[in-house]
């Protein structure tokens, strides 16, 4: 069957392998799960289609404590815990990724800045070795794995049984604050002065020139006490094909930033908003990776440290509205400490998700700024990323030959292999 | 108050079966998943208390342990009100034309199994007169052809049995559905290469058996082009059709 990442490139041939009763190790191969990465991290020749291995196992509802199956997806686990007064502490910009890759990824929330990743509350995992055993995997038992596997985008074994703590509310409600502001400094200000807050982003109107550049709306956010539990069902839109690729251009990017923008009218605006649409805004349009056209995008997202995020973002945004180009949705985000998990994307400082066009110019352009961003100490997430190379992963990721002589020794490297993987020489 | 209803699921084991249990314990029937391997039921078991809130329940069945089936239905401590029949097995043709155990297997489990079942679950129906059959028929039961005419005459005689049945129960208040799912893509299927038009997912399969319970149906192709494609092919002058590689 032909797959492809979020960002519809690139898309390959790709053979279906089963877990039960016992896995072949032959060949390229890596664990797929709802393929909600953008680039190729879970693209190889053969695939274990995780999406099938996807039972909920036990779920103490005094405890807060659930165990699944890697395959299950996140918006199958707010469903079922919801209703009962648990959440998921950590939950990325869509429900509709799997447990497994989660782990995988070491997803990050609108709270990293707090709580930091996912695997924070992961108490343990099953982890399917070459040699087909099945190992246990916390902070504690496998310590090694456990830190190459969170953030390992798959490539240390197939996580299987997955035990995870979850976060008590009392409401489905969030009390979600708007800041709107002038400029980037202005964002960078509201940011630190509002960082006790639990979640916190903000969308940048990145086509905005000179003074006000960086113009942003941020919204933060704290689940109410109210006492409101009923879950509500959202209605769907759905973009049923790809649209043709000239639809997004600079001109309706600049019309739909600009509304964006403007729908927000007072300084600071504070209003409850359901649960779902706080965290997950675009899950209620289906396939919205298709607006881009067959050709695809893809997300360049990206860290700064510190010191260094105000002087970087100001350069990129500026090269970005330097070549007309841009992306719906800019999204900067605070970020709290780096974790002891050797791939893991989040470093103290803020970050930027920008989508693109897949286009010639784009593309230049981000490898250019990748390599921007590199010198200044940052790094690029893997979840996202289909153009980085092996030098640029080198320079940024500094327990790449860490993770490297982990996977040789158990093994890993000789059929764990994504088209990533392949390309960083992992 | 409303009352309990429960959906009993024989041969709860396979990808259409789990999928048919969750969608009956999706619309708030309580689920009794039977099997030979009670193991792997109850993984799918807690999953499914887990995800609809229902009462699930494993008990052990063998299909081909015929004298037992009577018992067995006497013994569940509810009434079945849906029960689907899906134990079956698909071997390979080839393998099947050399190995007689396979071919006794086979017509064991997917015509003795299914007839013995029905037969023993019955009188319990009748008495209440009232509750729903599912059976699993197949395309390939709808003409022989050589690459699964051994697997498809168990099917076409499960048609013609279906057929019988649904004749005797014409004026009692219990319904009969033959779901025919045409190509699937379960783990029976993997690795054959499926057109993906006329292929359905097991999820698919269970909303279809949902509604034709809930729509009193009869005979139930899953992708309705599957009806058109066996009336051509039945259709097909013989002298034609055995020049085909079907």
């Amino acid at each position: 069957m032909k797959i492809s990442g979020w960002g519809l490139f690139p898309q390959i041939e790709s053979k279906k392998l089963l877990l039960k009763p016992k896995l072949s190790w032959k060949g390229n191969f890596i664990a797929k799960g709802n393929l909600r990465s953008y680039g190729d991290s879970a693209l190889a020749e053969k695939h274990i289609d995780m999406l099938d291995f996807n039972a909920f196992i036990s779920f103490d509802q005094t405890k807060g404590t659930l165990i699944a199956q890697s395959g299950v997806l996140l918006s199958d686990i707010i469903d079922v815990i919801t209703p009962k007064g648990w959440f998921l502490h950590v939950v990325p910009g869509t429900k509709y990724i799997t447990l497994g890759g989660a782990i995988a990824a070491d997803i990050h929330g609108k709270n990293h800045h707090k709580d930091g990743c996912f695997s924070n509350f992961i108490e343990s995992f099953t982890l399917v070795l070459p040699d087909n055993q099945e190992v246990l995997c916390s902070t504690q038992e496998n310590a090694e794995l456990f830190y190459a596997t969170c953030g390992g985008m798959g490539l240390t074994g197939i996580i299987k049984n997955v035990t995870i703590q979850l976060k008590k509310i009392s409401s489905i409600n969030i009390n979600q604050i708007t800041h709107k502001t002038e400029n980037l400094l202005e964002t960078f200000k509201i940011f630190e002065q509002e960082s006790e807050k639990t979640y916190s982003v903000a969308w940048i109107d990145c086509l905005q020139k000179g003074k006000n550049i960086g113009r942003s709306l941020i919204m933060t956010g704290e689940f109410c006490n109210d006492e409101q539990m009923d879950v509500l069902s959202r209605k769907k839109m759905n973009i049923p094909f790809n649209f043709p690729s000239f639809i997004i251009n600079s001109w309706t990017l600049k019309v739909f930033n600009y509304l964006y923008y403007n729908k927000v009218r007072s300084k600071k605006t504070s209003q409850k908003v359901y649960f779902d649409t706080f965290f997950f805004p675009l899950d209620s349009i289906n396939n919205w990776n298709k607006i881009y056209g067959k050709n695809g995008f893809f997300q360049f997202q990206f860290i700064l440290p510190k010191s260094k995020s105000y002087e970087g973002m100001l350069h990129i945004l500026n090269s970005i509205s330097r070549e007309n180009t841009g992306s719906f949705l800019a999204v900067l985000k605070l970020y709290g400490k780096s974790n002891n998990n050797l791939l893991s994307f989040p470093m103290e400082g803020y970050s930027l998700a920008l989508d693109f066009k897949r286009s010639k110019k784009n593309i230049i352009l981000v490898e250019a700024l990748t390599d921007y961003v590199i010198t200044q100490g940052g790094r690029v997430y893997l979840a996202k990323d289909s153009l980085l190379t092996r030098n640029q992963f080198d320079r940024s990721y500094s327990n790449a030959e860490l993770f490297r002589s982990i996977r040789s020794k158990y093994n890993f490297n000789k059929n764990l292999n994504s088209i990533q993987s392949i390309r960083l020489g992992l | 108050m409303s009352q309990e209803k429960w959906a009993l699921v024989l041969g709860a084991n396979s990808d259409i079966a789990k999928s048919c249990a969750k969608n009956f314990a999706s619309n708030k029937f309580n689920i009794c998943l039977a099997s030979r391997d009670i193991d792997n039921c109850i993984a799918t078991a807690s999953d499914i208390e887990i995800r609809y809130e229902v009462k699930v329940s494993v008990v052990k069945f063998d299909a081909t342990d015929l004298s037992s089936h009577t018992e067995f239905f006497n013994s569940l401590d509810f009434f079945p009100d849906v029960t689907l029949v899906s134990f079956g097995v698909l071997y390979n043709q080839i393998d099947l034309e050399k190995n007689f155990q396979l071919r006794k297997e086979m017509v064991d489990v997917n015509l003795l199994g299914v007839i013995n079942s029905v037969e023993s679950l019955l009188p319990i129906l009748l008495k209440r007169d009232k509750g729903s059959l599912v059976l699993m028929g197949s395309a390939a039961g709808d003409r022989g052809k050589r690459s699964n005419y051994i697997y498809g005459s168990t099917k076409a005689a499960i048609e013609t049995y279906y057929e019988g049945v649904d004749h005797r129960l014409h004026n009692t208040g219990i319904r009969i559905i033959l779901i025919k799912p045409g190509f699937v893509e379960t783990k029976m299927t993997l690795g054959m290469d499926l057109p993906l038009v006329i292929t359905a997912s097991p999820h698919e399969v269970a909303k279809k058996v949902y509604n034709a319970v809930q729509k009193e149906k009869k005979v139930v192709y899953v992708r309705s082009i599957w009806r058109l494609i066996m009336l051509l092919i039945r259709l097909t002058p013989r002298f034609i059709f055995n020049k085909t590689s079907l």
